[in-house]
């Protein structure tokens, strides 16, 4: 097969303004004390008023349409406010999921009722979702989920565990990949569905799981026969592979998977630029950075054409994720400063931050091992 | 240009190379080329060029890097038609080289000028009929036209055997009407320089899709173990990685040059891409040789026509280190500009 080949886009040239509005707010914030820089804040940054004020703003939900409370804007003005508030460091991630794939599904795969009842409220920055797909037994072998739904009359009553589910405990919903029918080892991929979880149903119980850092983004969710309703289920029933791969490749070639840690090296750049090495190591990565945001608009492109680009994301993003990781240990050995966790807002506590949320980067949203298998299979034409 | 037109012309460069030749100078490809008008496309139609932007000049380069051709492209369009265009002279026929030479000793005469001194390291100097120079003048700059007929040539190579000769003149005359002096030569030599990794940058995209297309079809040919190397887990991990390098190389140029194109004033991006494509590069060869096993280290088999050619190309106009300075030195000498706002625009 012919190599995957991206062909560098632009972002349009009339979203210049809405990236100026934005610098001028997160300026704004930083001299009032509205948030701490940090690394990976779309993890790690949860502030439910920060995100209210970005959905005032009408930052949040931009793509849906008006009527939903969006701004009916394409997918690169997404990407433009996406990149500057996390180059920023801003905490964005309580809206995160809802405004990256949850949101976007209802409004593709969604009936009116949901879209009237969940986006309005995801666009203004109140409304939270949480994505309901590893299981203990279902990693990267995302098709051996094991929650199942059983019919019952005007709904369906779940059973099941979920588990690495970030912001669980803050979320209002969780986007929930469940089996409504047997599983059938001659097709994997059948008898998968999609359902809106309440996270304050009756049934359902939030367990936090500590990271590394020592803080609480990650949850294991325990369904206990939650009763889920019929107009809570999303798109069709047994149609949930289909739709849980449309939501990937929005989640997996966004600024997101190449600016996790570019805090950093924004933090850093005083310091490095003072000496030869650190102004090396600042081209060397600015050249990187600049390559994988040209690759990641053209993904966009292509999603906004139509397309499904599942190859041309996966590169993205196991390049992407490794470039976050390389940055951290490349700017640590330049810069001789001791990593400090307690030290928010300094060089010693953005790096400490980096360096203990980095071994997630190439694991979330899929592996970089199961990403490369997507690719080979693509070129090798297996 | 769209996807279309890159394809296009992609596609008519490759399909007038042929298979990657041997080791060499291959004059027919380079005739064949001009034939069909892409030796000289940034230079503009004054000069005798094809008034193309630097991103068709890139999508040639890519294709001639893909396989392996031996030519001066990077020289003729992107070096010695754009001194000659600066100048506001036109583009002389036969085969061009260009260098920047700082010991010449330049001297009048009465119908002409005295060239002599040497200059090392001239790519396809023993190929050329003429070199383009940059030197310094009379405390400015000129470029110069030099025919390379009666000049002492040393034959040297890079680590692909490309031709990289030393060119001794003594007192070499050249027509008064072939110096040109350069009204204001401020950064012109980097600019040179700028201008020369970035076309050895697109040549080694270029390459590096030869080395992924011709792994992915050795891996596929290819049985052990009773199956095709394709259908090993290892092999299939460094494939994606390969396809991987291989995309980034390319879209770096290609927004490099596109970038330029859209504001000639701000080229740090040409930079930017010889940097990404360099770290690419070793990747890139190690993984086609590792698939390819004891064949591809082989000097009848044609991978090493590209890998060499990666390795040669990196460090010719200054090496990643060189270019990492001049790159991290522009992005943050603005003071009260973030890095971030240098990056994006």
């Amino acid at each position: 097969m012919k190599l995957p080949l991206l062909h560098a886009g632009a972002l349009p040239a009339e979203h210049h303004d809405l990236r100026c509005e934005v610098r001028e707010f997160l300026a704004e914030e930083l001299t009032s004390g509205g948030f701490t820089p940090r690394c990976d804040s779309w993890l790690a940054g949860f502030d439910a008023q920060f995100s209210r004020r970005l959905g005032r703003r009408g930052w949040i939900g931009t793509t849906f349409p008006k009527e939903y409370g969006g701004a009916g804007a394409d997918p690169t003005a997404r990407f433009v406010i996406a990149e500057e508030l996390l180059a920023a460091g801003a905490p964005v991630a309580a809206h995160w999921v809802a405004d990256r794939q949850s949101g976007p599904s209802i409004l593709r795969f969604g009936t009116e009722t949901q879209r009237e009842r969940y986006l309005p409220g995801i666009a203004r920055g109140e409304l939270f979702f949480a994505i309901g797909m590893s299981e203990p037994d279902a990693g990267s072998d995302l098709a051996s989920v094991r929650t199942r739904a059983q019919r019952v009359d005007g709904g369906w009553v779940v059973t099941g565990t979920k588990v690495w589910t970030s912001h669980a405990h803050h979320a209002h919903h969780m986007l929930t990949l469940v089996r409504t029918s047997p599983a059938d080892p001659a097709r994997r991929h059948a008898g998968l569905s999609q359902f809106i979880v309440d996270l304050t149903a009756s049934g359902v119980e939030c367990n936090p799981i500590r990271l590394i850092s020592g803080a609480h983004h990650f949850n294991q969710v325990v369904l206990t026969d939650v009763f889920v309703a019929d107009d809570q289920v999303l798109g069709t029933i047994g149609d949930g592979w289909a739709q849980v791969t449309h939501e990937l490749a929005y989640e997996r070639s966004g600024p997101e998977r190449i600016l996790s840690t570019y805090p950093l090296l924004e933090a850093a750049r005083p310091a490095l630029s003072r000496t030869a090495e650190g102004r090396r190591l600042i081209g060397r990565l600015s050249a990187e950075l600049w390559t994988l945001r040209a690759m990641s608009i053209a993904v966009t492109a292509e999603l906004q054409a139509g397309r499904a680009p599942t190859v041309e994301a996966a590169m993205v993003k196991d390049l992407g994720t490794r470039f976050e990781q390389d940055l951290v240990h490349a700017v640590a050995e330049a810069l001789a400063i001791e990593p400090d966790p307690e030290a928010h807002g300094t060089l010693a506590g953005i790096l400490a931050g980096a360096l203990l949320q980095a071994p997630g980067f190439t694991l979330r949203g899929g592996t970089n091992e199961i990403l490369r298998g997507v690719v080979a299979k693509a070129v090798v034409g297996r | 240009m769209n996807t279309e037109e890159r394809r296009d012309l992609h596609e008519a460069v490759v399909g007038v190379c042929g298979e990657p030749a041997a080791d060499g100078w291959h004059p027919e490809v380079w005739r064949a080329l001009d034939e069909i008008g892409v030796t000289a496309l940034p230079v503009s139609e004054e000069a005798g060029g094809g008034g193309a932007g630097l991103s068709a000049a890139t999508t040639v380069l890519i294709a001639l890097g893909s396989v392996a051709a031996s030519v001066p492209a990077v020289e003729t369009g992107l070096l010695a038609g754009w001194l000659l265009d600066r100048t506001g002279a036109e583009l002389p026929g036969g085969v061009l080289t260009a260098a920047v030479a700082d010991g010449l000793e330049i001297r009048p005469v009465n119908d002409g000028w005295l060239v002599s001194g040497t200059v090392t390291r001239v790519p396809w100097a023993r190929c050329a009929d003429r070199v383009v120079l940059l030197s310094p003048l009379d405390g400015g700059h000129c470029v110069v036209v030099v025919p390379l007929a009666g000049a002492e040539i040393r034959p040297g190579v890079n680590v692909a055997w490309e031709p990289r000769d030393d060119v001794t003149l003594s007192s070499h005359l050249v027509p008064a009407g072939d110096l040109h002096r350069v009204e204001s030569a401020d950064g012109l030599a980097a600019d040179f320089s700028r201008r020369a990794a970035f076309g050895r940058a697109a040549q080694m995209a270029g390459a590096a899709q030869g080395v992924y297309e011709r792994a992915v079809r050795y891996a596929g040919q290819r049985h052990q173990f009773g199956r095709p190397l394709a259908a090993l887990q290892a092999v299939q991990q460094q494939l994606a990685e390969l396809a991987a390098e291989a995309s980034a190389m390319t879209v770096a140029v290609e927004a490099a040059a596109s970038a330029v194109d859209q504001d000639p004033a701000e080229d740090w991006p040409l930079e930017a891409a010889r940097v990404r494509v360099a770290e690419g590069a070793r990747t890139v060869a190690a993984i086609g040789h590792q698939i390819h096993g004891a064949i591809g280290f082989t000097d009848e088999h044609p991978l090493h026509l590209l890998t060499t050619r990666l390795w040669a190309w990196r460090e010719e106009y200054g090496n990643q280190a060189t270019w990492c300075d001049r790159l991290g030195t522009e992005l943050t000498w603005k003071d009260g500009t973030s890095l971030w706002q240098r990056i994006t625009g």
